[in-house]
């Protein structure tokens, strides 16, 4: 057999993970797009793509902690969680400002409760996620047109407007409270024995549950935090698009999710990942986006382009092993 | 008599732990109600005219089966039915509209969907890319090249389509006949050991490829069956509606998804058949029918779809666990 040198195969390695091409991608796209049309790599731009795709972010963390909990761990019914979370949100607080606590509450007791749900129906019952999830996603829906019972849900209030898009020092307040959730996801995951816990149920779940950790409520609780943290971007998302345009506004988020998480360099496997790498594949994804709408491409070839850059990326990085005798 | 009994008794059990069971008490318990509440529900006419909807699914959701058992799943099968469907429309109407050319058309389709299915599967098995992520990629350039080749609903396809597609030859449906011939096909596969091979690479695909079967060509082959499955689906849509559709799939991959997995299948692969698909997309149409003559509105339809499948598979879910938990301790009680 040829050997390689091991700087080459250092090196090789560098190269093909995901947090050197992730990052790599986005700085190509930056130039070129520049290139293509000026202005694009402004700092007002990025911005406003970063506040896009904060929204992505924080759904994808969700989905993030549910598939670094392997299993085939997977959450298909995020997008209307986020959904739920906005209409809820506008209901409860009917723009007043001094409703705005007791609608995040119940935001948050809401989303929970049917994420607990879901993890209930993984756990207990053994009902794969995937199935679990989508048929929560038609139940969700089903309680969102029971809600809003074809009358206009009442929009965000000021103060909501304001945390979310009002500047400080120049950044839109979302960005400052993505910041803050990438931080305490980072710390969650790497400094705490919840966070050890995780990533050794993801990796071994029977090896984890021999050594102590308790393999099922894990895995139930990560169900609901993640339908937590959507219903509590859907209630943030109310205050980015100041009303309720659309009972279906969330639901992009789930296969982005899922996508976001991936081009991260998340194993669908569980147990390795990093939350920094979903940061950067969401924001790939909205400037991916976002440079196919400024090249000006029909939209469904854009549709089309976006899907083959996707299978192109995660053909780089996102490969099972190879099988061998 | 003693012996005669326990065979009964051996065949009620085996019949118990087929997977499929649950969904056929499912099936059985709907069709009494339905035979209640449901205002003329037997009759041929509407017979007839439910298996005419339900062919699109049903179609779908065999060709999921067959992915499913190779431990794939195929999320694309939404896109790719409605991309199929605008293929066929557009070629007919851009040849002219001709007998051959509507035979052109369909034969277009049915290679679309092959062709598709062919891509899936290079990408899953030979580009060794993860399953789920690979056909949500495809489903969103399916999607996207079903609305270049048609931006909304429209076209127009012969009304004889309708009436081949509705006809009943000596009493049944032309839907029925298709179906039947498919099921023939299905049995062909599993005599010449396909299935058999198929579910070994679903169960343990290390193990199966130590067992020199030819892993990637038997997965290629099952996402081509559900592209060709998808394809006859769109061509039973075609003929329903008589216009072509790029956003008619909607919805189709979660409901497939979900009609194998009520029918017994795991979703891991490996293990299962397609009776149980059958049975579990019926049931899922059945639903509606259930909520509808029951007199509630639309929003419990939907809400009753998601609960019986949750509830249903709960259920299921019971009980692998009391037989895994009760072998596990005979297999105790022998050591």
């Amino acid at each position: 057999m040829k050997k390689t040198p091991l700087a080459l195969r250092k090196a090789k390695t560098i190269i093909k993970s995901p947090s050197f091409i992730a990052p790599l991608l986005c700085l190509i796209i930056l130039f070129v797009g520049n290139i293509i049309s000026p202005g694009f790599a402004s700092s007002e731009l990025i911005i406003n793509i970063l506040v896009v795709s904060s929204f992505v972010g924080l759904v994808s963390g969700g989905q993030f902690l549910i598939v670094l909990g392997g299993g085939n761990g997977l959450d298909l019914s995020l997008g209307k969680l986020v959904t739920l979370g906005a209409i809820v949100g506008g209901v409860i607080s009917q723009k007043q400002d001094a409703n705005l606590i007791l609608a995040l509450l119940t935001v948050i007791v809401v989303t929970f409760t049917i994420g607990l749900i879901n993890g209930f129906g993984v756990t207990f019952f053994r009902i794969p996620p995937l199935v679990m999830t989508m048929s929560m996603s038609i139940v969700v829906v089903a309680i969102i047109k029971f809600i809003t019972g074809g009358i206009g849900v009442p929009g965000a209030s000021k103060l909501l407007q304001k945390i979310t898009v009002g500047k400080f020092l120049g950044i839109p307040g979302i960005l400052y409270i993505w910041a803050l959730f990438a931080v305490f996801m980072h710390f969650l995951i790497n400094n705490t024995t919840f966070g050890i816990k995780l990533l050794a149920t993801g990796t071994n779940d029977y090896t984890a549950s021999l050594a102590g950790v308790n393999v099922t409520r894990l895995r139930t609780l990560l169900y609901g935090f993640s339908g937590m943290i959507a219903g509590i971007t859907g209630f943030l998302y109310l205050g980015y698009l100041a009303s309720v345009y659309n009972i279906s506004l969330g639901d992009k988020f789930t296969l982005i999710s899922v996508i976001a998480v991936v081009v991260g360099g998340t194993s669908l496997g569980g147990g390795k990942g990093s939350y920094f790498g979903v940061v950067i594949g969401a924001f790939l994804l909205q400037l991916m986006d976002s440079f196919l709408v400024t090249i000006r491409i029909e939209q469904s070839m854009r549709q089309v382009l976006f899907g083959i850059i996707l299978l192109v990326i995660i053909l780089m990085y996102g490969r099972e092993r190879k099988m061998q005798n | 008599m003693k012996i005669n009994k326990q065979k009964t008794k051996t065949w009620m059990r085996s019949f118990i732990q087929k997977p499929y069971f649950l969904a056929l008490v499912i099936l059985i318990f709907f069709f009494i109600l339905l035979g209640f509440i449901g205002r003329r529900y037997y009759s041929l006419y509407n017979l007839t005219t439910k298996i005419r909807l339900w062919m699109p699914l049903l179609l779908v959701t065999l060709g999921q089966t067959f992915v499913i058992l190779g431990g794939g799943i195929d999320m694309s099968v939404s896109s790719l039915l409605a991309f199929v469907n605008v293929v066929v429309v557009q070629v007919m109407m851009g040849l002219g509209g001709g007998p051959l050319h509507q035979i052109i058309a369909i034969i277009a389709g049915i290679g679309v969907g092959v062709v598709a299915g062919f891509i899936n599967g290079l990408l899953v098995s030979h580009l060794r890319l993860p399953p789920l992520i690979s056909t949500y990629g495809t489903q969103i350039v399916w999607g996207g090249l079903a609305l270049k080749i048609m931006q909304q609903s429209g076209g127009e396809v012969p009304f004889t389509w309708y009436t081949i597609y509705s006809t009943t030859i000596v009493g049944i449906p032309f839907s029925v006949i298709i179906l039947v011939i498919l099921l023939f096909g299905i049995h062909y596969l599993k005599r010449s050991g396909y299935v058999v091979q198929l579910k070994a690479c679903g169960g343990n695909i290390h193990g199966a490829y130590e067992s020199v079967l030819p892993v990637n060509s038997i997965r290629v082959k099952s996402y081509m069956l559900s592209g060709f499955f998808t394809a006859l689906a769109a061509l039973c849509i075609v003929a329903e509606t008589v216009t072509g559709n790029p956003l008619s799939g909607s919805g189709y991959e979660l409901e497939s998804i979900s009609a194998v997995a009520l029918g017994g299948t795991s979703l891991a692969g490996g293990a299962g058949g397609f009776v149980g698909s059958i049975l579990g997309a019926i049931v899922l149409k059945l639903v509606n029918d259930v909520i509808f003559f029951a007199g509630l509105g639309v929003n419990f339809q939907v809400l009753a779809q998601g609960l019986i499948i949750i509830l249903a598979l709960a259920v299921g879910g019971l009980l692998t666990k009391r037989s895994q938990t009760k072998a596990a301790r005979m297999r105790g009680e022998k050591q």
